[in-house]
């Protein structure tokens, strides 16, 4: 990856996120009230806004995630038609109903899948002899992600979209003088950033994002701690107060 | 036959087994009844403890293991062990979380769950040896069914499927996420 200067090939793997259920109740449970009470309508927007930040990241939006954004679209509609008085109005309320109740479904194993990798990091902490089976001794790569202390890419997906809109909005100011456009590297960032993650170095994600003047270096920033990350030189951690930090890894 | 030597005999068997041994095997290679077999295991487990011992003897998928007991952890890996179970992908976790609690269950009943394909993380799991295929549905195109396996129960430390915690119920999921006193 070091080698590839090309931006457009840096690609997140799909089962990273887990699906669109996933996505939809990480938004409703932003919105802090019980999910049958939530509004789908604007969840329905930050739903859309969601799909449009995964195509800046170069992420894979699989047709699943377009079958409930239609699904979203639709309910959404359907509230917005005036109501025939005749009892069809109904199948409003049927959609919506069956939705949540698949979120709920959903939480339920998301919730015992998380309790599932608790228990098995407790138990991975005990050891039987080895057996001289050197299948199973085989070391498998850790999947990227999975055990961040618990740092969800969600969360890193927040910051960024939250960031991009930001720097959406800082209106460019006006240059008399010519300047030619400063190239930004996805090597170089890494490279630099790899540099300054030396010697137990940390930062706060977010800071260090703030750091890019503009929104085309904010994303190679993003794609450069993410490829750290993946390399296994940088880390990403919980400070007390839950700011989400990057720290150098040991050795 | 004393008990001092059965119990030795109970600790060499538990200790060869290449996987949990259960009461039963344990019971039939001292010809002794399951009871007495596991009050031996028992006293065996007591000297462990009495002794501070580094080992432990753990009761796992319906049999018993001798393993290292989990505080000493940091120093085994400190000789190269890694944990005996790499951690697994959400994707994974999840698709094993809707198997475990619905086995037998089909690739497509997973997937509807979840709102997306399963294939890939379903792979890994049947690669971890953590899911298998168990039948097959009596429904069209006679689907293949998936249900979990010993490694599963030994992964997670559970001596059954009835030691699964129960799903939360619908009522605990309403509640929203202020009041559950999450940050």
């Amino acid at each position: 990856m070091l080698n590839q200067p090309d931006t457009s090939s840096f690609k997140i793997e799909l089962p990273v996120f887990t699906g669109p259920l996933d996505l939809l109740l990480h938004l409703v449970q932003k919105e802090q009230v019980s999910i049958w009470d939530v509004s789908l309508a604007k969840v329905t927007a930050e739903y859309m806004d969601y799909l449009e930040t995964m195509q800046e990241l170069n992420l894979d939006i699989t047709c699943e995630f377009l079958v409930i954004a239609a699904t979203l679209l639709q309910i959404k509609a359907r509230s917005l038609l005036p109501k025939p008085t005749v009892t069809e109005g109904s199948e409003e309320t049927d959609s919506r109903e069956q939705l949540i109740l698949r979120l709920i479904e959903y939480k339920k194993y998301k919730m015992a899948a998380e309790n599932f990798e608790a228990r098995r990091k407790q138990q991975a902490t005990v050891f039987t002899k080895v057996i001289a089976d050197p299948a199973l001794n085989q070391d498998e790569p850790t999947p990227v992600w999975s055990d961040y202390s618990g740092v969800s890419i969600w969360e890193l997906v927040d910051i960024m979209q939250d960031l991009l809109k930001e720097k959406a909005q800082e209106v460019p100011v006006l240059e008399r003088v010519s300047v030619p456009r400063k190239q930004i590297s996805l090597n170089q960032t890494i490279i630099i950033l790899q540099q300054r993650f030396k010697n137990g170095y940390w930062c706060s994600f977010q800071e260090l994002m703030k750091e890019a003047e503009n929104k085309a270096e904010l994303i190679v920033t993003f794609l450069a701690s993410l490829e750290l990350i993946r390399l296994g030189l940088v880390q990403l951690t919980k400070s007390s107060s839950n700011e989400i930090l990057l720290l150098a890894s040991e050795g | 036959m004393n008990i001092a030597e059965a119990k030795a005999i109970l600790e060499a068997v538990i200790f060869a087994a290449p996987e949990p041994i259960t009461l039963r095997e344990c019971a039939q290679i001292l010809d002794i009844n399951h009871r007495t077999a596991g009050l031996l295991i028992q006293l065996l487990e007591d000297d462990y403890q009495q002794r501070h011992s580094g080992l432990t003897v753990r009761q796992v998928a319906n049999g018993y293991q001798i393993c290292t007991r989990p505080e000493y952890a940091t120093y085994v890996q400190a000789i190269g062990r890694s944990p005996r179970s790499q951690a697994l992908s959400p994707a994974a976790l999840e698709c094993l979380a809707i198997i475990a609690y619905k086995q037998p269950v089909t690739r497509v009943e997973i997937d509807e769950i979840r709102g997306v394909r399963s294939e890939s993380a379903l792979q890994t799991l049947i690669e971890r040896e953590l899911v298998v295929e168990v039948g097959r549905k009596d429904a069209v195109g006679k689907p293949v069914l998936f249900g979990t396996t010993k490694k599963f129960l030994e992964v997670l430390g559970l001596n059954s499927l009835a030691e699964l915690p129960p799903l939360e119920t619908d009522e605990a999921i309403l509640v929203p996420l202020e009041l559950e006193g999450i940050n």
